[in-house]
Parts: structure tokens; sequence; C-alpha cells
């Protein structure tokens, strides 16, 4: 076991250069992915922590983005085991002149008194500004992400040039920010300011219903759906969870050709740490016949093979996934010199680091098996007349 | 100059690990070309679906359909613009459309498809004169009828003479339609009246598309219109209005060339350490070449050439794998919508492909060519 | 030195070569016996395939043909796991390029094979100490090979072979990169092992003056024994003495 540890450890250290390239390649690697992979985490995650079904939404049952009578709020929210509800009304517009599809704002009227109840993912908000906005009728809470796209800060004005409401463009008091996540790329006012300030009474876009269990959420939906089955606007009532997959479904494309990218940087990691391990058993062909001159069993030769590669890949793996993840956690506590906005949306979560050893250890793993099992294969006699 | 063929005879020999990191250089390159050729993919649906000649009249503040809601007041005051062709009824050309994305539950539960329709009249076809009914013929006015785009037939499989529910409603294929490779082929297009008495938006349009004389005219006349007193829209040429909608696209574009830069400097690790092998390996040859009068400039040069003729060999292999992506069809949403897009592969994402691999190239060969060049002859035949 | 039982005994030892289409019949039917504490030169014309019959010998290859019994054991019918396992307690090996490992210290080279034994550390150590003193380089312990001259390392080389106190000792030219002055001490040393440690040897060499040291010569031609066994110098190398000066 120490001799092992020792020609492992020297072997590692014979050749610092390649050592040092190939874990550097490996840290390079596992680094794209976590960040590229924590996009695909983040789709997964807002899926999941959404998968709520004692939440039920309601929606127009055809048309997208839906829109319903205001005077179903009564109706739907009346109806018997629901626990509490709310409402919005979409108010979504350009943030400036420039009409860049990044600069597009996707404002949402609620109720302000049970916001965070209703909304999962805000219980992070700061209170103060949940006080400040109960206290100011122009108040809004902005996501983190507008912020950071905007270049924003608490305290400050601003008109949304409504796509929604043409013509009816507001005014808003930024009292707080949403933190980053789900409504990161959102932004929250008070519904008696978009009375008041549209005018429009007439239409609701989606009522929100909080149920008991599961199965009073089936009969609440059913019954919702049968109420308004003859109307000439028709709702579907559907749990979140539901709605989220389909929601999250739209994303596929996209989707696809992010995990084909990760895909790619890791079999582009193993074709690396193959081909630097094929080189260095290639150049202790002679020392390897020793060793078995010397007793050494073959396997004993492709313990020693693998064990330096994933030495390499384990270390390497985790260390660039621990600098993803160091990098990720300082750009969202805005302390690099340049804060990337853009990564924002996708901060790299913690489990990404033992994932990251995981991937280089596998991917050592693979890509040092052939050249091991060459060296074990290697003829003793063949290597020694090569040479004498 | 040292012989290209002494490099080209070493990578032979050595044809694993020159394989190997080739194959490194392939990934990258594939992964790039086939990144670029998603953002290619969908900007060409974009640029190609607009004609030069007309305009998209827009509620104000928006830059797509799916928001907008045009009144019926606004649609008069612009047919008394100059500067409109005139149909074949002599009225101003100005296509009412509403553009409705319709959730409709196929047949397992809880699944959803998202149907794009386009109610339009008659003059929706003097408007937009690049769609060709292909098979079938056009829907008549009062009836439950649809034409449907070429990609929509393809992707939900459906025949002339089938039957699409929308809403409630089932209505009958009666046509197919080519738009020249336009948005519009992913669409189901049926009468104005009957999609908006359906789903009761009488009298609100989400968009205008008004023919201008002549394809220099239409600038101008989305200028007139923007700039109206009595109109408050907005109004952009089809061109620029389609082009929008390709902006999405600009930050993948961004995000898959970082993503490549990052995953090349994994992959020039790897050549470096091929070519600090292949180099240590030579020591002698090195030597024996310096010996025989070639100077250290042109032993750097040459182990510079091996390493651009590897990663050349990879960066064509790569394009050569992400061109197998090109045609290949997929649905891109922005917002509500989604275009079907086909993946375009085009001389110009080779091009950067290659020219990207050769940069890897030299990046990844100039240390150990470096080191290449410093080889002590006496020490090392020693 | 009283011979006594056989150590060693080569029953019509074939080894074919196969390139391609082609077959290379290196030996082609070798009986020998070595007994206990003899020393054996093996000489003959390059390519005439004493690396080839050392190799066999010391369980690195398989006969074609022929059985090889190394203390009453026919290595010929072991599996490759089974005769490294054998050949570490009965083999000890030196090579004409010493085949030291290079990041390893001299000390850690000699150990090597020892580690394999499961031995305490301090037992390992008084006997990797022994080996290293027997050659003369107990002071150098934490050298590397690279830091050593040619003869050091070849004493290295040779402490390798003789710590794990091996039935036998081959040695395929080991004196076959050195000068004349550090083979003459390599070669002492070799006679040291045999005298007082009473080590079998059986040494391949090209070289008149090694051979000379060899109580008994085996020559080989094409792959076999020339007919009786040379066994003096003057025979096997005629007017060997006129080349040196
Ligand atoms: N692995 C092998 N495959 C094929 N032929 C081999 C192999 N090893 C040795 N030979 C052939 O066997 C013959 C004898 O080789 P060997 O190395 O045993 O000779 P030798 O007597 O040790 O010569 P030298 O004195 O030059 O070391 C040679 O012709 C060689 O080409
Ligand atoms: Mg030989």
């Amino acid at each position: 076991m120490r001799t092992l540890c020792t020609l492992i450890i020297k072997n590692l250290s014979r050749n610092r250069v390649r050592t040092t390239l190939t874990a550097l390649a490996v840290i390079v690697f596992t680094m794209v992915y976590t960040v590229v992979g924590s996009t695909t985490s983040l789709v997964n995650r807002l899926v999941s922590s959404t998968s709520s079904n004692t939440r039920l939404v309601v929606v127009n049952r055809w048309i997208t983005p839906s829109e319903l009578p205001s005077r179903y709020i009564d109706q739907v929210t009346r109806v018997r085991n629901v626990q509490d509800w709310t409402i919005w009304h979409y108010y979504f517009g350009f943030l400036d002149e420039s009409k860049r599809s990044d600069r597009f704002g996707l404002g949402i009227a609620t109720r302000i008194d049970n916001l965070q109840a209703m909304h999962p993912g805000l219980e992070e908000l700061d209170p103060a500004s949940l006080q400040a906005i109960k206290h100011d009728k122009i108040g809004a809470l902005v996501g983190l992400h507008m912020m950071d796209a905007m270049k924003w800060k608490v305290g400050q004005r601003f008109t949304l040039f409504s796509a929604t409401h043409p013509g009816k463009d507001l005014e808003f008091h930024i009292v707080g920010v949403v933190p980053a996540g789900k409504w990161g790329s959102n932004f929250f006012f008070r519904e008696d300011y978009f009375q008041q300030g549209t005018g429009d009474d007439e239409t609701v876009n989606v009522i929100w219903l909080r149920v008991g269990n599961e199965e009073t959420g089936r009969q609440i939906a059913a019954t919702v759906e049968q109420m308004f089955a003859n109307s000439r606007e028709e709702v579907k009532v559907e749990t979140e969870a539901a709605s989220a997959a389909r929601i999250a479904g739209k994303t596929e494309s996209i989707l696809a050709i992010v995990n084909m990218v990760v895909l790619v940087l890791l079999i582009d990691m193993l074709v690396v740490i193959s081909n630097s391990i094929s080189i260095s058993t290639r150049e202790r062909r002679t020392e390897m016949a020793v060793l078995k001159v010397l007793g050494f069993s073959p396997n004993f030769i492709i313990v020693m093979v693998v064990s330096e590669a994933l030495i390499v890949g384990t270390l390497s793996g985790g260390l660039g996934a621990a600098l993803a993840f160091g990098l990720s956690a300082l750009n969202e506590a805005d302390q690099l010199p340049y804060t990337i906005a853009f990564l924002r949306m996708f901060p790299v979560p913690v489990s990404f680091v033992p994932r990251g050893m995981f991937l280089g250890a596998l991917a050592a793993f693979m890509g040092s098996i052939i050249p091991a099992w060459t060296a074990r294969g290697i003829k003793v006699t063949e290597v020694f007349s090569d040479i004498a | 100059m040292v012989p290209v063929s002494y490099n080209y005879r070493n990578l032979l020999v050595r044809w694993k690990t020159t394989l190997m990191t080739a194959g490194g250089f392939t990934l990258v390159v594939a992964a790039l070309s086939v990144m670029l050729a998603f953002v290619e993919g969908i900007r060409a649906v974009c640029n190609n679906s607009g004609e030069p000649e007309n305009v998209v009249v827009l509620a104000k503040g928006n830059t797509d359909e799916v928001l907008s809601r045009v009144d019926d007041q606004t649609a008069r005051e612009i047919e008394h613009i100059s500067g409109i062709k005139r149909g074949t009824d002599g009225r101003p050309l100005v296509s009412r459309e509403l553009f409705l994305v319709v959730t409709q539950p196929t047949s397992e539960l809880g699944i959803y498809e998202m149907l794009q329709v386009r109610g339009l009249r008659p003059e929706g076809f003097e408007v937009h004169t690049r769609v060709s009914i292909v098979e079938g013929r056009r829907f008549s006015s009062g009836r439950d009828e649809i034409i449907v785009g070429r990609l929509f037939k393809e992707q939900a499989g459906i025949e002339l003479g089938g039957q699409v529910g929308i809403g409630r409603k089932k209505w009958t294929v009666v046509g197919v339609f080519d738009a020249e490779g336009a948005v519009f082929e992913s669409e189901i297009w049926c009468g104005l009246q009957e999609l908006s008495q359906q789903f009761r938006r009488k009298g609100s349009y989400s968009s205008l598309v008004i023919r201008a004389q002549d394809p220099l005219d239409a600038p101008n006349l989305a200028q007139k219109i923007a700039s109206s007193h009595r109109i408050s829209a907005e109004a952009r040429t089809e061109t620029e209005h389609f082009a929008k909608q390709a902006e999405d696209t600009d930050s993948i574009h961004t995000a898959g060339i970082v993503i490549a830069i990052f995953m090349a400097i994994g992959a020039v690790f790897g050549i470096t350490n091929t070519m600090f092998a292949a180099i240590s390996q030579r020591t002698k040859d090195i030597a024996v070449m310096r010996l025989l009068g070639f100077r250290r400039g042109e032993i750097m040069v040459s182990f510079l050439v091996e390493a651009l003729l590897i990663s050349f060999v990879g960066g064509l292999l790569g394009t050569l794998v992400g061109y197998g992506v090109n045609g290949l069809t997929l649905e891109f949403s922005t917002g509500a919508k989604a275009i079907a897009f086909a993946f375009v592969v085009d001389g110009k994402t080779v091009a950067l492909g290659v020219a990207f691999s050769l940069a890897m190239g030299v990046v990844g060969g100039l240390l150990p060519a470096w080191s290449a060049m410093r080889v002590d002859p006496l020490e090392s035949l020693r | 030195m009283a011979a006594n039982s056989t150590l060693l005994h080569l029953i019509d030892v074939h080894k074919h070569y196969t390139r391609g289409s082609e077959t290379v019949r290196v030996i082609r039917g070798v009986d020998f016996q070595v007994s206990e504490g003899e020393f054996v030169g093996l000489i003959g014309p390059s390519g005439s395939g004493k690396s080839t019959l050392l190799n066999l010998i010391a369980g690195l290859d398989r006969p074609t043909k022929g059985q090889l019994f190394l203390d009453g054991v026919d290595i010929a019918k072991l599996s490759e796991a089974e005769v490294s396992q054998w050949r570490v307690h009965h083999v000890g090996f030196i090579f004409q390029f010493y085949h030291l490992i290079p990041v390893l210290s001299a000390y850690e080279n000699v150990e090597l094979p020892l580690l394999q034994f499961g031995l305490s550390a301090r037992r390992r150590r008084r006997q990797v100490l022994t080996a290293l003193k027997l050659v003369g380089l107990n002071h150098r312990l934490s050298h590397r090979p690279g830091q050593m001259s040619g003869g050091e390392q070849q004493r290295v080389g040779i402490a390798r072979a003789l710590v794990t106190d091996p039935s036998i000792i081959v040695a395929d030219e080991p004196t076959g990169d050195l000068d004349g002055h550090t083979s003459e001490e390599i070669l002492d040393l070799l006679d040291l092992l045999q005298n007082r440690l009473e080590k079998t040897i059986i040494l391949v060499t090209h070289d008149p003056r090694a051979a000379s040291r060899a109580a008994r010569l085996i020559r080989l031609e094409d792959g076999r024994l020339v007919a009786g066994d040379e066994s003096t110098i003057g025979a096997a190398f005629p007017g060997w003495q006129g080349t040196l000066t």
C-alpha cells in the first residue's frame, strides 16, 4: 500500500508540467460544466420547488396569456375549502425606450397582504420592504435580475412603457429587491395601484387558490371548471406542479443544446485525461516492465495507473467546481470587480462541488482504464528486446 | 525550414495521441458549430420571414403579437394613410390579423399543445405574397375551415381533410401552405371572423399588416404611422419586426461563444501536453537537426506547424460532425410564441470553426515549441 | 565450492516467436542443469538466444515447449500471477541498463521488491541496509538514479536483486554498459555473492573477462547448446587474453 502511494505520488510529481496541464484542463472543464449545468439544474429546481399540489392556478382554458373576467374572482374564491387566494394582473412592458428584449419587464399586480404566503420563493424577502410597499402605493418589489440589467438602486423610480396596457405607462418606486431565483426576473406591485392606474377592472389574468390537501384540490378544481363549463370564458384549473412542468417543457430545445454541451464537455475531459495518461504510461513502459520483473502483479500496475488518474481527476474536478461555486457566490454577493449580471440568474449550488469531484473521478477512471489495461499487458521481454 | 513531412510522419507514428488530441478539438469545434447552427437557424427563419414591402402595426409598447391589441378605430385610421398599395378590390391593403396561442389538450390527460392560430381576411393573402397553397385550397368564410403551414402539418402529422380541435370547436383542414421558410409555416390560418367570434375578440386585432406600394416606401410608411398624432401604435417594416424576434438569440450566441472559448482552454491544455510529450520524445531529433544547421526559429516553427496540423484535422472533423445537425428541425420558444426552425451550418460557421481550432493550435503549441527551440543539442546527445 | 543438489533443470526447452506469418525459432531444444551455488556463464554470439533463454529461466516468458524446473517447480505451468509471485521469491534480476525507477531513491529502489513480502518496517530496513552495505553503497541511500554513475546504479541493481534472498540471480550482460575498471568491480561483487552468500548465478555475457569469473560456461549457438559444454574460458574465447592490453 505504501509503495503504491509512494509510486503514485512520485509519478505525479515526475512530470509536473504534464500533471499541472492535465489538472488545469480538468479544472477548466468542470468549471464550465458547473456553470453550464447550473442552468439545467435551476430549471429543474424551479419545477420541483413549485411542485406544490396544494396550490391551484385558475387560468383561461384556451388562450395564452390567460385572461378572465374579474367577476370570476368572487365566484372562485368563495368555493368551499379554499383556504387562501390571490390574483395576478399582468402588467408587462419595456423598461426603457430601447425596446431591447432583455429590457422587458414582467410586472405582476397582486395582493400584498398575503404576498409571501401565496408565492413560495419569496421567503427571503426583506420584511422591511414588505412593510414599505404597504405604505407606498406606487411601491414595487423588483427582481434582482431586473435590478441588475437596469443597474437600478432601491429608492429609485422607474416608468414601465406598457405593452399590455398601451398608453397607461405607470411610474413605480423601488422599495425592495426580490431575491434571485423563481421571481428574480419579475416585479410585484399593488393591485389597487394597478386598478387606479390602468382603469382596468374588467379582467384578471390568473387566480391562485390555496387548499388543504391534494384531494380537496382535485375536488375544487373540478367544481371550478364545472362552474364555468358553459360560459363563454372557460377556465382551466391545474395544480401549480402541473403548470410549472408544462411551462418548463417549453425550454426543451435550449435544454437539449445545453445537455449536448455538457455531454461534449465531459467527453472532452475524458479525452484529455486519457491522452495524458496514455502518454505517461507509454513513457514508462520500461519501468513498468521492471516492476513486473520485480514481482509486482499486473493488477498492481492497473491500480497504480488508475489511481494516478483518479487523484488528479478527483482533486481537480472538485477544485474546478469549488472555484465555480466560489466565483458564483462572490458574483451573487457583488464582491467581484465585475459583476456578471447574466450569471446571477444561474447561481451554482454547492451540491456541484461533490458532483465535480465525482465527474472528475469518473472521467479519470474511464480515461485511464484503457491505458492501464495496455500497461498491464506490457510484455517484459518485448520491452527489453527493444532496448538491447 | 524543417520539412513538414517530418511533422506529418511523426504524427502518423504517434497516431493514437494525434487522434486523441485532435479529438479534443473536434468536440469543442463540433459543440461550437452546433450552438452557432442553432442560433443561425433561428435567425434564418426570422430574417426570412418578413417581406420588405410590408409594415407591421402593433399596439403601443409591443414588439410581438402575443400581447398586442389593436382596435378597429386604429385600423380605419390607418387605411386613410397614403402610400398603401390597393388590393384587387380597390381598397388599401390593410390586413387585420388576430393571432392567438391556444392551449389545446391533446388526447392524453394533462398534456397540452400550443397551437398558433392566425385569423385573417382574404386580403391577408395579398399582403403575405410568399404564402402559397401547396395542397388543397384556401379556407372559405363562414365555415369552420383552416389551412395549415407546412411545418405544422409535419409536426402534427395531420392530413388534408383531417380535423383539428381549436378550443371547443373542430375545424377541418382544407389546405396546406408554404411560406418560403417564414415563421408562418408553423401556424394555423383561418377566417378572422370565425376566430374572433369563437374567442370573443371582435373588433380587436393583434396586428395590422400593411403593404406599401414599393419596398422603398415601407420604412416611410412605418415612420408615418409611428409618428402620427391620430394613431397610437408601433409600426415597423415586417423585416425589422421579425429581426426583432431573433433578438433573444443574441444572448445565446454570446453564451455559446463564451462556453466554446472556455472549452477551448481545456482542449488547449490537452494539446500542450501532447506537444510537450512529443518534444521530450524527440529531443535527440531536435539536437541532430540543430547540429545539421537548422536554426532555433526553424525548430520552433516546425513544432508549431505540427500543433497546427493536429488542430486543423481536429477542427475540420469538428465542423463535419457539426454539419451533421444541418437541417435538423427543433422548436424554439420566445414568450408564448414558438418558432420551428432548422439548424443551419453555413460557410461562415465552418470557417469560424476551423479558424477557432487553428487558434487553439497556436495557443497550445506555442509554449512547447518554445521549449523545443531551447533544446541544447550537445547536452541531449551526450 | 562443491556443487550439491540440482536447483535448475531445463528439459527440451523451445521458444518460437511469430512475426506475422514468419516463425522464428530462437531456442531449439535446450537441456541443462544448474546446481545450487553454481556460477554459470552463458555465452554465445549475438542473436543466439541468450537473453531469450535467461528470460525463460526467470519466468519472464514462457517456453513454447518443454519443462523448466526451478526448485522442483515447473514454472512453465504457472499462471501469470503465480509466476510473478514465484519470481519475487526465487529470482533476482540484474539488467544491462540497470533499470532503476528514476523517481525513487537508491534505498527505495532496493526496498521495492521487498514490499511484497509483508515484512515489518524494521525488518525491511535491516535487509535493505544489509544489501546496500554489501554493494558498498550504504552512504548513498537517498540518491536518485540520475545522481549516480553507471557503476553505482548497477550496484543498486545488484542490491535490489539480492535483497529478497532469491535462490537464483540472473544477470544479462551486467557489465555491458560499463568501462573496464567498473566492470571488474561489479564482477567482484558477483563473485562475492557466490562465495559468501552461496548464491546461484547465471551470467549472460559477451565479455571474456566476465565469462572468466564463471565456474562453468554454457555456450549457445543458434538456439542450441554447443555439444560438450565448453567449460574453460580458453576454449570459449580462444586467444582472449591477447585482446587485453
Ligand atoms: N519478442 C521477440 N519477438 C521476435 N523475435 C525475438 C524476440 N525476442 C528476441 N527475438 C529474436 O530472437 C533472437 C535471439 O535474441 P536474443 O535477444 O535472445 O539474443 P542474444 O543472444 O541475447 O543476443 P545479444 O547478444 O545481441 O543480446 C534474435 O534473432 C531476436 O531477433
Ligand atoms: Mg541479449
